[in-house]
């Protein structure tokens, strides 16, 4: 069960060609689940994929996903957004678990809880995750308080989610898992405004975070979970790169670490945009830059991977994991559904599996 | 027997799209009490069930450790979950074990994650490596960190290791 890329040295391989394979959870599956009533589920979006390599004889793949759950309305013009979590059943495929975080009046989430991102705390085969996300709260309801700011962008919450072994919560349940109440206070609060997608692995002893700040992305970092600092620059700018996919925005940014300290890699694959007019989507690629200090980043030849002009699906979301240490990629992602939502989707390289996910975690 | 066989096979193998649902309530999260089926891995594909649980039922987990020099102080912080039996960490020069100290067990005001630090004299903090421990019920953690951290964690054996 243990993972080789606990032990493997760094070196950062090439990324081969991306190839859109297969759907992966729709929102008509998560809407036939019914763990979601009374809203009716039309779209998922944002995955959030990561894998538990202690559970039972399969290393269990899980993912945290968007769904709104209410439309729009005065207090809440983005609409209601909250995070659900879905499971790889190996033989049925994904499979819909329910909400963890809804939309709750009072909190700095009282509109959205939305764009998860996950990493291992500390040591995978401990089974804890803590779990980052989006937040939106209606600003008219919001009262002053010392744990955030009554603005409608407060910043990014975070909660720990956990496995429980057989027998110690339930009666026996084998796949029972547990998470903890959202924080009082979000992270990184003080670039709330205009930003999102916030994407995290552990890496040389601490946690690195990228996000969006519309037009560009930026990385941060902590030896903790909390605490990041606030970048005055960014690591990806839009409209620099001599191939233009991404002339208008970069958008959902995905970190991927190879290797371990004191020799990391870092892959920062990402979304670029360029508009036909905003907000007609003209393309929409899968572009990669790369860093080995996580400071300055370049951005990679191959880059794009996938294009939207080119034939490939509109990509919304993007997560990206690596099997084998790096050996191959596969980026989850979320696409327009045909009805108005997103569904969520795979590409991959060449020999990727969804079974064998190495965790997002280099030390 | 067959199923395990089967399901062993299926490593490496890409899923086809769920259908089929595993129940939660959606509004209420259940207590940490309530019984769910039981399930045999051996003879079922695997399920999941989530539920919301009060921080003190989180496990004892390592988050986050840091330590930093000021002046001829070293201020060492940890960051856990859960309710572990002790935190301590012990300052290295050249290989040579300095103090233990003990780290507080709870933050003020804190929730799931609790972080707390200490600060103690440290002559030569600058070129210290430090040991970080937590204990809990069934858990350990050894982390090494700072300039010698490798040959530190290598010299230590056990499960002892960089972060």
């Amino acid at each position: 069960m243990l993972a080789w890329w606990w032990l493997s040295v760094a070196q950062a391989q090439a990324v081969g060609d991306f190839v859109d394979d297969e759907a992966v959870l729709s929102a008509a599956a998560v809407q036939g689940a019914d763990n979601w009533a009374p809203a009716v589920i039309t779209s998922v979006g944002s995955p959030a994929v990561f894998v538990d390599p202690e559970f039972p004889f399969v290393d269990l793949p899980l993912m945290f996903y968007e769904t709104q759950v209410a439309p729009g309305d005065a207090a809440c013009p983005a609409g209601r957004w909250g995070i659900g979590v879905a499971y790889n059943s190996v033989f049925f495929g994904w499979q819909d678990a329910g909400p963890v975080v809804q939309p709750t009046p009072g909190t700095f989430y009282s509109c959205v809880a939305a764009h998860p991102t996950v990493v291992p705390l500390g040591d995978p085969v401990n089974r804890q995750w803590v779990v980052y996300f989006k937040a939106e709260l209606d600003e008219s309801s919001c009262t002053p308080n010392p744990d955030f700011d009554c603005d409608r962008y407060p910043g990014v919450g975070r909660f720990v989610f956990q496995a429980n072994a057989v027998g110690t919560l339930t009666g026996g349940t084998v796949g029972f898992y547990s998470y903890s109440d959202i924080d009082d206070s979000p992270v990184l609060s003080a670039v709330a405004q205009d930003m999102g997608y916030p994407s995290a692995v552990f890496a040389d002893g601490q946690y690195r975070m990228a996000f969006a700040q519309n037009p560009d992305v930026f990385v941060t970092s902590s030896p903790f979970t909390a605490f990041y600092g606030t970048p005055s620059a960014p690591a990806a700018e839009a409209g620099t790169a001599p191939g233009g996919w991404e002339a208008d925005e970069l958008y959902s940014p995905s970190l991927v670490c190879e290797g371990s300290s004191p020799a990391v890699d870092y892959l920062l694959f990402v979304g670029g945009r360029v508009f036909t007019t905003f907000p007609d989507v003209g393309d929409a690629s899968l572009g990669l830059y790369t860093s080995i200090d996580f400071s300055s980043f370049a951005e990679d030849p191959g880059s794009p991977y996938l294009s939207y002009a080119a034939g490939d699906p509109e990509l919304r979301h993007i997560d990206v994991h690596t099997n084998g240490g790096g050996t191959s990629h596969g980026a989850f992602y979320a696409s327009p559904n045909g009805g108005g939502g997103n569904d969520i989707r795979l590409a991959s390289t060449s020999g990727f599996s969804q079974l064998a996910l190495d965790p997002k975690r280099c030390p | 027997m067959i199923a395990l066989v089967l399901l062993m096979a299926c490593r490496g193998a890409a899923g086809p799209e769920g259908t089929a649902p595993a129940g939660t309530d959606p509004t209420t999260p259940a207590p940490i009490t309530t019984p769910a089926p039981t399930t045999t891995p051996t003879t079922e594909a695997p399920q999941v069930e989530v539920a919301r649980v009060d921080d003190h039922a989180i496990r004892v987990g390592l988050a986050g450790v840091h330590a930093r020099c000021d002046g001829t102080d070293a201020v060492a912080a940890m960051e856990f979950v859960g309710n572990p039996d002790d935190a301590t960490v012990t300052a290295y020069i050249g290989g040579e074990a300095g103090d233990t100290w003990e780290l507080p067990l709870e933050a003020p005001g804190a929730g799931a994650f609790q972080l707390v630090e200490h600060r103690a004299a440290l002559a030569d903090c600058a070129d210290a490596s430090f040991v970080w421990e937590l204990h809990g019920l069934d858990y350990h953690a050894c982390v090494v960190t700072g300039a010698d951290a490798l040959a530190l964690a290598d010299a230590l054996g056990g499960d002892c290791r960089t972060w």
